[in-house]
């Protein structure tokens, strides 16, 4: 795993996912249809993300699409880093 | 066909899983065809079973599955014909994409939903739907700029707003109200999310992809459709598939056809009008099946997705058990996750991140209040695309500040404090928790919904005035509340799911799919022998139910008016009008004519419907007489109104051209308070041939109303002369005058006139139906209130509800009438008592 996954990854398990049951996240693990993350954590997740890896979303680009899995916000960040 | 048996060879040579359905086995096969004759016969052996097994068999029965669901939509017709018949073209060419290559599929879903379009509708409505979504579509994908394309966007949606109202070639050449539906279906959301893919995305939208997404059969025909969002949807479809999408295809199929069967047997059986509601065990009951009926919302959803998984198209879940919400915020997520995400990803998200400078606590409450405001508009929005008009009532702003009230304050506790995940520990406790929020929550919900389903906020509240308890047993209907609740705290703990997974019957097939083909087989069966039978005893409930009477008046005296020569003519031209015999002497009522008292007792209502034989009721010599109105009246009796009195005018044959007539010579004599004019479905006809006789045989009633008719131009000589030839807009004239007379007859009495309108019978186009609208409006500028049960019997089989001449009700139909009335007419009936009892109260203390 990646370390831009395995930073989300750890995020989401430490501050989304505390004193819940223990879920496995994989790559493809779809985070909000498996009540992962859900709209309030999402803000969360994103202020996360921006600061961590020093990218800044559009308010466009908070969609469903860019957050589903590790492998799609990997996508985006990097994209993010590139166009900078 | 030489596809296919390559395919099929495949099968026997090849033993893998499906990826990307049936088409690249072939071109594996084609690769394949230089291996060595020796390993060919070697591995064959090897594959012939497992391929067998894991290939054939499993999709033989998604077809199995499919095939039972096209005889299921024949048989049931959910919602509508068209429905119904959009399926089956839908399925059915899923069925077929199956044949083609990945990038064919699209191609498919387009020609499923062209070929489907003429099917469903008029060859107009088909051709008018098509043309619009093909321009809106051309639109999307043209190089202008982005303002433009909205600006000729909207231009056309208003265009064809315009031409589904005013262009009409003939009767049978003209737009049917799905064609607004269909269209609305588009405009609606999808278009707003189309729009936003193509502001954003770098991509180039091509015309294939804007006019598939647009021409998804099953949601034209449907305005409640789950709003798929565009991007997802070209994403999914370009995704290469597994055969387990079709397999979750043909499961949400399933389970949307068993939803809606739900709804319908509550519908028929167990669901009963507002106005019914008298003690706290009817409310209790009305909550908990008013809220299921959702389930024709949900099991629609179903269907329209699992359809299009069978395209390939991979899609989620619309629906997460939101009967088990803890929360309102949990219940907001659970119910119609496509309409969350729509609001979540178009308006939540870049809300919020545009006005996070204002701090984020801030900004969260003021995004979550918007998206609800937004809500409650684009219900009302989606609202005008069904039915013509906007509708945003107290209620519903009542029902949207609610539940977003709710919202917010858990959206903030949620922030502060995180995300309180269930503990699904087997300790008492807990559990008991669990089972208690999910029933209170159900209760709360289900009371907002009944408010959302109330004609008003005050019929709402008048509910709870006249509740009583009869007895404690009543609150025997919190017991399904509580069942629920244990259900929803069970289900997270069992591990019937896992268990689910790993029972298998058979190695080759999934324990569900067996299920599945069992359980469409049974309803097959049931519906085809004995379904339909057992649900019209169910719904002829409330007539079997009612057994004290307690009567002002007899059900005997329930019958057509004596000495109504003129009338009785009217209907039998044969023998009288041809010989200008028309006995034009309508008496004076009299108590004994009716056998019934003029004088009114002191504190009674009277109702007086005026009506055709759609009120009075029916039959053809040899069938029981039906009418919706004696099932009213029965209601009345036994639901405790001994104070109203419902008087029945109405006679076989009559329409508007008779009404002020009648009500001048007999109805105004009972001193009635309330007068109900019935607008029947026929009534163009109708009175089209009753004015043209009644001016052929010398006896036109209404001297002021001859102006109307003797403009010496050749339609209106020709509209007397011959009915057929009767213009509906001079007609029209004649029914404002007609209102405007019964209008002021009818304030002699301070009497408050109704129009009713009532459903068809059996939904097969009446010239000149679509007026009826316009008749409405002109009667509302002279006073008449509304009770429009034109879509009484909307979720029911075309002919559910007609007679053989297919113009009258059978018990079925009277019995939906009558319920339908009854809850419109109710909550008007309780306010005029409660206005009497305070105006009776203020003047006893005056007396005092």
């Amino acid at each position: 795993m990646s370390q831009i996954k395995s930073k989300v990854k750890d995020y989401i398990l430490e501050n989304l996912l505390k004193g819940g049951k223990s879920i496995e996240i994989t790559d493809h693990t779809h985070l909000l249809e498996n009540g992962i993350v859900d709209s309030i954590s999402t803000l969360h997740l994103v202020v996360f993300i921006e600061k961590e890896f020093q990218v800044k979303f559009e308010p466009h680009e908070v969609k469903t699409q860019n957050l589903q899995d590790l492998e799609h916000i990997e996508k985006f960040i990097l994209n993010k880093v590139a166009e900078k | 066909m030489c596809n296919r048996l390559i395919i099929v060879q495949d099968f026997l040579h090849k033993g893998r899983s499906v990826k990307g359905g049936l088409w690249p086995l072939k071109a594996e096969f084609m690769e394949s065809k230089d291996l060595k004759a020796k390993d060919l016969s070697e591995s064959k052996s090897k594959f012939e079973l497992s391929s067998f097994g894991s290939i054939v068999l499993p999709f033989s029965l998604i077809i199995l599955q499919i095939w039972l669901c096209l005889y299921l939509f024949d048989f049931y017709e959910f919602h509508s014909k068209a429905f119904s018949v959009a399926c089956q073209v839908f399925l059915g060419g899923a069925v077929l994409s199956w044949m083609l290559p990945k990038e064919r599929r699209a191609v498919m879903l387009i020609f499923s939903g062209l070929l489907g379009a003429f099917f469903v509708f008029t060859p107009m409505t088909a051709a008018g739907t098509i043309l619009v979504l093909s321009i809106s579509a051309y639109v999307c994908t043209t190089e202008i700029k982005f303002k433009f394309k909205v600006t000729l966007l909207f231009l056309l949606a208003a265009l064809s707003i315009f031409v589904a109202a005013k262009i009409k070639i003939s009767d049978a050449w003209s737009f049917d109200k799905l064609f607004l539906t269909s269209i609305g279906s588009v405009f609606a959301f999808r278009l707003i999310l189309l729009l936003r893919y193509m502001k954003y995305s770098n991509e180039k939208l091509s015309l294939q992809d804007a006019f598939s997404y647009f021409l998804l059969l099953p949601n034209l025909t449907m305005s409640f459709s789950p709003v798929l969002d565009f991007e997802s949807f070209i994403n999914d479809f370009k995704k290469e598939e597994d055969f387990k999408v079709y397999q979750e295809g043909i499961d949400k199929v399933f389970e949307g056809i068993l939803q809606l069967i739900i709804y319908r047997v509550i519908k028929n059986g167990f669901s009963e009008p507002l106005g019914m509601v008298m003690s706290y065990g009817d409310l209790l009951k009305f909550m908990l099946f008013n809220y299921m009926t959702y389930l024709s919302v949900s099991g629609t959803f179903h269907i329209a997705l699992g359809a299009l998984a069978l395209y390939g198209i991979s899609v989620k879940r619309s629906h997460n058990q939101y009967l088990f919400a803890t929360s309102f915020l949990d219940f907001w997520r659970r119910i119609n996750i496509y309409w969350t995400d729509f609001m979540t990803n178009v308006f939540f998200y870049p809300t919020y991140f545009k006005m996070r400078r204002l701090g984020h606590r801030l900004s969260l409450v003021i995004t979550t209040s918007i998206v609800f405001v937004v809500t409650c508009l684009m219900h009302s929005y989606q609202y005008y695309w069904i039915h013509g008009k906007f509708s945003l009532q107290i209620k519903d702003l009542l029902y949207w500040f609610i539940i977003a009230s709710f919202v917010v304050w858990e959206t903030v506790q949620e922030d502060k404090f995180g995300k309180k995940r269930e503990n699904y520990s087997w300790s008492i406790l807990p559990f008991l928790k669990h089972a208690f929020r999910i029933s209170i929550m159900l209760l709360l919900i289900t009371t907002l919904w009944v408010l959302w389903a109330s004609e008003s906020v005050s019929s709402f509240v008048s509910v709870y005035y006249r509740l009583r308890l009869e007895n404690f047993k009543e609150f025997f209907w919190l017991a399904p509340f509580v069942f629920i609740g244990l259900l929803g705290a069970y289900l997270p703990r069992s591990k019937w799911i896992s268990l689910e997974k790993r029972l298998r019957f058979f190695p080759w097939a999934r324990r569900r799919d067996i299920i599945n083909s069992v359980i469409l087989v049974g309803l097959c069966f049931i519906g085809r022998y004995s379904f339909e039978k057992s649900l019209n005893d169910a719904d002829r409930r409330i007539l079997k139910i009612v057994k004290r009477e307690r009567f002002y008046y007899k059900p005997e005296n329930y019958r057509t008016l004596p000495n109504l020569s003129f009338y009785e003519a009217l209907n039998t031209k044969k023998s009288h009008l041809s010989s200008k015999e028309v006995n034009f002497t309508l008496k004076k009522a009299k108590e004994e004519d009716i056998g019934y008292p003029i004088e009114k007792k002191t504190n009674s209502l009277r109702v007086a419907l005026l009506g055709s034989s759609m009120s009075n009721g029916w039959n053809n010599g040899d069938e029981k007489i039906l009418s919706w109105a004696k099932g009213v009246q029965k209601f009345l009796n036994k639901k405790g109104y001994p104070h109203i009195e419902f008087l029945n005018f109405s006679v076989a044959g009559n329409s508007l051209a008779q009404y002020p007539y009648l009500l001048e010579q007999q109805v105004i004599d009972f001193n009635p308070d309330i007068y109900v004019f019935e607008l029947g479905t026929t009534s163009f006809k109708i009175s089209k041939k009753n004015i043209s006789l009644m001016f052929n045989s010398g006896v036109f009633p209404y001297p002021d109303a001859y102006e109307l008719f003797h403009v010496r131009d050749k339609s209106s000589i020709e509209a007397l002369n011959y009915p057929e030839n009767f213009p509906d807009d001079l007609l029209i004239k004649y029914f404002e005058w007609s209102f405007k007379r019964s209008s002021e007859l009818v304030s002699k009495t301070k009497g408050k006139p109704f129009l009713l309108l009532l459903p068809q019978a059996n939904r097969k186009p009446i010239p000149s139906y679509e007026r009826q609208d316009e008749v409405l409006n002109i009667a509302a500028k002279h006073g008449f209130e509304s009770i429009d049960l034109r879509r009484a019997f909307d979720g029911y089989r075309y002919d559910c509800c007609a007679r053989p001449d297919g113009n009258h009700y059978n018990e079925e139909g009277t019995d939906l009438v009558s319920k339908a009335f009854l809850e419109k007419f109710l909550p008007y009936l309780d306010r005029t008592q409660k206005l009497r009892s305070l105006s009776s109260v203020s003047t006893g203390r005056k007396e005092k």
